[in-house]
């Protein structure tokens, strides 16, 4: 990966970049500037990676701010305005049954629901069997869940492998880990780093 | 060689935060997901001549996404082989430092909003929250173009240092600490 980028684009350029602030002939100089020198590509797709950050959180955290300074609200994206406050309201429910940080939901209700919906089929789904968790608005699509196999593990805790797959308009694909059952009932979440084509 | 317009390209900006949920359920890891959704934009600037113009930009985005992704668990599946059966403990204290120092992310990206002073946040959420033009949110405003060009870029880089924060292996060690955390958000132009 390529964060830490030495070429470093300056702070105005960067920003009217992301805006698309500038005219014709220097956006298009500047495209083909990305096409040739990786380097500066690298800068600027780390000033894109922190402009979907910014957007997310602002999109979550100031759903009524555009309406306080008398603007009209625009873009395709903030039709995921609600549902894009993700780390705020719902980590703090995926930390709470131990990570996996499933931080990519829908709304407040669908992520109590999702993650409902994984304790549910961790506690009773037989392994081999799939179910679905939840259909993400915007362009992604349905997160199912398949449980592949139960263990005891060394410490005595039940464990069960799973795999979580995702869709996109791309396709579909899939992570793996393991769940272990906590004395309380609920199911902890390991992330085991690995996965495949679905 | 072909170009992104201008339309193209606001949707090209505007798709990181659905790549990033992508990325986020891909990974479950934000610093993961961040490194992810940077590969799948740089890998994009390097080949924006071979996107067709003829679909939904954001769709091509996830495909690049996804070949990286998959590229990438094919290498970790080699290398976790042994780790992914029975290894849940061991992983328990690496995966719940790594969630920790993802939600500080988020935390003081948003802290680093909310501290913004109230000219350069006006500033930004007139560009990015509601899509206006430099010279329309100038206007609304009721500033010079370069002073509000300049707010923009401004607010920008506060929080995108905010956020670089949380990488500190310390911090990400005592998560307890965050609330300590002040951003400076300096003075205006």
């Amino acid at each position: 990966m390529t964060r830490g980028s030495v070429v470093a684009l300056d702070p105005e350029t960067r920003s009217r970049l992301l805006d698309g602030a500038m005219a014709d002939a220097e956006f298009a100089d500047w495209q083909a500037r990305f096409a040739e020198e990786p380097a500066l590509a690298a800068a600027m797709a780390s000033a894109l990676a922190e402009e979907a950050r910014l957007r997310d959180v602002l999109a979550g955290d100031h759903a009524g701010q555009a309406d306080d300074l008398g603007m009209p609200r625009r873009g395709w994206w903030r039709r995921s305005a609600v549902w894009v406050a993700l780390a705020a309201g719902f980590a703090g429910l995926a930390i709470g049954f131990g990570g996996g940080a499933w931080l990519a939901v829908g709304s407040d209700s669908s992520a109590v629901a999702w993650t409902a919906g994984l304790q549910h089929a961790l506690e009773n789904q037989p392994s081999g069997g799939a179910v679905a968790l939840a259909d993400l608005p915007g362009p992604l699509g349905a997160v199912t869940l398949e449980i592949e196999r139960t263990y005891r593990a060394a410490d005595g805790r039940f464990c069960r492998a799973y795999r979580q797959s995702v869709a996109s308009p791309a396709g579909v694909m899939a992570s793996t880990g393991i769940a272990c059952r906590e004395a309380d009932g609920t199911w902890r979440l390991f992330d085991t780093g690995a996965g495949g084509d679905a | 060689m072909q170009r992104l317009g201008r339309e193209a390209w606001q949707k090209f900006v505007a798709a990181g935060p659905d790549l990033r949920r992508f990325a986020l359920a891909l990974t479950r890891d934000e610093g993961e997901a961040d490194d992810l959704v940077q590969a799948t934009y740089e890998r994009a600037l390097a080949r924006l001549d071979q996107w067709r113009g003829d679909g939904e930009i954001a769709a091509w985005l996830f495909a690049i996404m996804q070949s990286i992704q998959r590229n990438e668990w094919r290498r970790r599946q080699r290398d976790n082989a042994a780790r992914a059966t029975l290894g849940a403990l061991s992983i328990a204290t690496v995966d719940g430092e790594r969630v920790a120092a993802g939600q500080m992310t988020l935390s003081r990206v948003r802290r680093a909003i909310d501290t913004l002073p109230i000219e350069q946040r006006q500033a930004l959420l007139a560009v990015v929250l509601d899509g206006l033009s430099y010279q329309a949110a100038a206007d609304r405003l009721g500033l010079p173009l370069g002073t509000l060009t300049s707010r923009v870029a401004r607010a920008r880089q506060t929080v995108a240092a905010a956020a670089s924060w949380s990488v500190e292996p310390e911090e990400a060690r005592t998560p307890q600490k965050a609330g300590a955390i002040v951003v400076e958000g300096g003075g205006d132009d």
